[in-house]
């Protein structure tokens, strides 16, 4: 029950209550939130989903009076947090009902001691030190770090900030805790420790979690609420099984919305298993497969499934073009040693994902590549040559290096010159520009948007735009920093898509990724890092048959291959190894017995 | 690898002093080293500053030389090249470099100038060596009663900077990789120029606005005055300390206006 006493139209276990909020910002036209109305209860633990620019931060920032108070614009309807109406209260006011955490754990954390940054919330608030102290401690000990108190907070990992910046919201005990993509930066297995937390803050403590996320998987068994949105509106709010069980093709393949990979195999498979229950999370779809293929299976199993289609890399039969031989870099600026005796060859055509955790090294040896960092010890050839005998400038002839950030490479005011500027810098004929521009243009379904600046178009566009950069220069290798962060599964496949397609004419390309579900659909070979080291180098199958280099590597496997491993502990005729949809469905088909 | 220019974790007798204490002393030698343009006071305070460093702030003559060695050599070229050319005669010759006479009053001069420099930057060192940036803030806030959103401007510079820093790198990197700088002309650099800061610019802005959400999102000048867990206070060896400095600051002006110690040679 509210502080401030019952409202009106609130059940006595709704803690929030948005009523037909229409907000827009100010100085925009289009609102960002259309008519929204939403109620959670005391102890939800709610996903809200959508695509880009769908009003999701929009309304996150709904439930601590950010909007309308300090992001200011007309807003229509009220909004109910825990009793007061967020008009009417100020976000510090709100501060004990709502606790915000961001993506960027930089950007949020102020102080320099990790305790001055859990003490800060309640420090503001005025409560007492000893009540100060003992939260603090319980937040901290809640995600796990309550030993590092006393350290400052540069000397956190990517993975340990985040969650400082979860114990800093925590340690004023608010009754709800938004978060906007808190994860998008983490390695898979930090990304599940910090869901894990929250799912007990939920269970132990009773607080109710609202999280944006894209990556739906992990969180799909924890949730009991989902919220889509689109264009600013609710789309659909409920349950996970029915919001994606109603409207699985919509959501999926209309708005292009990550959906757990489990319930996906169970559409994919319905024709021949029968589920009670849309699954959610690999356990509850393991015994009716498990039946389903005992029925099935009277023989062996298809030779076909487990295997994908050949890429055909020319890997052995011609030249490398990218050749590492006991590379180490150290860090001038810090002295911490990024990369210690790595070896590495990459062939024309290859497709590879370079994975590991957060800091183990993967951007230095991308960067060390693209002779971004020079090399300390050891040598890199690039087509035969030393690359300390190139500039950066005659590397990028050979080499395209996509950053994490699109924004970053940006340098002129149109699309159409953004790309045009890679082929300008090397002299080539103007007519020729224009032609090779408008080919890349049209390839990645640009061209409509030419005269426009590239900061106009969306971060999907930005990062396709980023990429068109890189190909009309018509380089051997593609280095790509993390393509699909913080983007839904449309606008990820469409970059996978055109990747592949470039790969299958020849180019080699080379992502830097935390994403295993992408990774296995789309990868062959994989480089694992872990401290600095090349830990291993060789197939994805491989990679996540090998419980010892996941845990090294701080990787999880996707759930299709942890439904594939559970299915066969009991039927080991199984295949050892499914990557994709395609070769799982073919398990069940009659031909494949 | 650690910056020689910043506070190091030790267990010492400044360490432990709070950080108003160790400004005002800070202040107190810098008021002492300009009330003097005469060599033996110079002397006196360098001495002081270095028995302070190595006895009492536990730095290593090695540190100390480290830390100081681009200004000691400065003020050695600053006290030589202003011998040298300093046109305002004395009056006890010394010796002649060709037709140039060098007299004491001008070398008693120089070398208190020069030991000036070196002695402010010393203490300067002594106290950045000995005073946790956090503290310094806070302390101003628990004793000086300064308003609390001030430290909190110091505290997001040294949080804000390394990210701008990060940022930059990483726009140069971007920019270099597209072929940035290339082109070498007048035009082009200026070219350059803007389409560097322009993203800069405008992901700082970002940055420092999720900053101040994040902190008005938990409370952050919600009241006129906020509660601090950890206490920084004035001991009663600060507040001896702290009244020694004033005292020693009065004094020394109070003899030097009334002419008991002469402020230079007088020249004529």
């Amino acid at each position: 029950m509210s502080e401030n006493g019952p409202v009106k139209g609130l059940e006595p276990d709704d803690i929030i209550q948005i009523k037909d909020v229409t907000f827009t910002y100010l100085g925009e036209k289009k609102p960002a939130l259309k008519n929204a109305n939403l109620t959670i209860k005391q102890g939800d633990f709610v996903l809200i989903l959508g695509p880009s620019s769908a009003g999701k931060s929009s309304l996150l920032n709904l439930l601590n009076g950010s909007v309308p108070n300090i992001f200011e614009g007309k807003m229509d309807g009220d909004v109910i947090v825990d009793g007061m109406n967020t008009r009417e209260h100020d976000v510090s006011e709100l501060a004990t009902s709502v606790g915000l955490v961001f993506q960027d754990p930089e950007s949020q954390l102020v102080n320099i001691f990790i305790k001055d940054e859990v003490y800060f919330g309640p420090e503001n608030l005025l409560m007492p030190i000893e009540e100060i102290r003992e939260n603090a401690l319980q937040a901290m000990r809640m995600v796990g770090l309550d030993h590092l108190m006393e350290r400052e907070v540069f000397q956190l990992s990517g993975g340990q900030k985040q969650k400082v910046a979860l114990a800093s919201v925590l340690s004023s005990r608010p009754k709800v805790i938004a978060l906007d993509q808190p994860t998008a930066n983490l390695d898979p297995k930090s990304k599940v420790e910090v869901f894990q937390i929250l799912a007990r803050l939920n269970r132990e403590l009773g607080v109710t979690v609202v999280v944006v996320e894209h990556d739906v998987d992990d969180l799909a068994g924890l949730i009991n609420k989902v919220v889509v949105m689109q264009d600013g509106a609710i789309l659909a709010s409920g349950t996970p099984r029915e919001v994606f069980g109603k409207n699985f093709q919509d959501f999926s393949e209309e708005l292009g919305l990550w959906v757990p990979q489990i319930s996906e195999v169970a559409q994919k498979i319905g024709h021949i298993v029968k589920f009670k229950e849309l699954p959610l999370v690999v356990d509850e779809a393991v015994e009716p497969i498990r039946k389903a293929i005992g029925k099935a299976a009277t023989g062996g199993y298809s030779r076909q499934a487990g295997k994908r289609a050949d890429r055909g890399t020319e890997a052995g039969s011609t030249p490398p073009l990218v050749e590492v031989h006991n590379l180490t870099f150290t860090y001038a600026i810090n002295g911490v040693q990024a990369l210690q005796d790595v070896n590495l060859k990459v062939a024309p055509g290859e497709f590879l994902a370079i994975v590991g955790r957060n800091g183990s090294g993967k951007s230095t040896l991308a960067k060390t590549l693209m002779k971004i960092n020079p090399v300390d010890r050891g040598k890199v050839f690039i087509k035969g040559k030393d690359i300390n005998d190139l500039s950066l400038f005659e590397t990028s002839k050979t080499i395209g290096y996509v950053f994490q950030n699109p924004d970053h490479q940006f340098v002129a005011d149109t699309v159409f010159d953004e790309v045009a500027y890679s082929l300008r810098v090397r002299g080539i004929a103007e007519a020729e520009v224009q032609e090779r521009v408008n080919e890349v243009l049209d390839l990645f379904n640009l061209t409509e948007y030419v005269s426009l600046s590239p900061f106009a178009l969306s971060m999907g566009q930005r990062r396709l735009l980023s990429v068109a950069t890189m190909l009309v220069v018509d380089q051997d290798v593609i280095i790509l920093d993390e393509p699909t962060i913080g983007q839904d599964q449309a606008s990820s496949n469409l970059l996978m898509g055109y990747l592949d397609r470039l790969n299958r004419q020849g180019k080699s390309m080379i992502i830097i990724t935390h994403d295993m579900r992408l990774m296995s659909q789309w990868v062959e070979r994989v480089v694992v890092m872990s401290d600095s080291h090349l830990l291993f180098d060789g197939q994805i199958t491989d990679v996540f048959m090998d419980p010892d280099l996941l845990d090294k590597a701080s990787l999880l496997p996707p759930p299709l291959v942890v439904l594939m491993q559970k299915l066969r502990e009991t039927n080991p005729q199984l295949p050892a190894m499914v990557l994709t949809m395609e070769q799982f469905e073919s398990l069940l088909r009659p031909e494949s017995c | 690898m650690e910056l020689v220019f910043q506070f190091r974790k030790k267990d010492s007798f400044i360490h432990r002093l709070d950080p108003v204490t160790k400004t005002i002393f800070l202040f107190a030698m810098s008021f002492l080293a300009f009330g003097s343009f005469k060599t033996w006071p110079q002397l006196v305070l360098l001495v002081l500053c270095l028995v302070i460093a190595i006895g009492l702030a536990r730095l290593s003559p090695g540190e100390i030389w480290r830390g100081t060695k681009w200004l000691g050599l400065a003020c050695i070229f600053f006290f030589v090249v202003q011998t040298y050319m300093l046109k305002v005669p004395g009056q006890i010759a010394l010796f002649s470099l060709g037709h140039k006479v060098i007299y004491l009053e001008t070398v008693d001069y120089t070398t208190a100038v020069s030991l000036r420099i070196y002695t402010i930057f010393l203490v300067s060192f002594i106290f950045i060596r000995t005073t946790h940036p956090r503290d310094l803030a806070v302390g101003f806030v628990q004793i000086l009663n300064i308003p609390y959103k001030v430290p909190y401007a110091f505290f997001l510079a040294l949080r804000i900077i390394p990210m701008i820093e990060e940022e930059a790198r990483c726009i140069n990197e971007a920019h270099k990789v597209r072929g940035y700088g290339e082109k070498t002309g007048f035009k082009d650099r200026l070219e350059n120029i803007k389409r560097f800061t322009v993203p800069l610019l405008v992901r700082s802005l970002r940055d420092a606005s999720i900053t101040t959400h994040s902190m008005e999102s938990r409370g952050f000048g919600a009241h006129p005055r906020r509660n601090y867990v950890e206490q920084v206070r004035m001991t009663t060896t600060g507040k001896v300390i702290s009244a020694i400095c004033v005292l020693a600051v009065i004094v020394w002006y109070v003899l030097i206006f009334t002419g008991v110690i002469p402020f230079r040679y007088s020249v004529q």
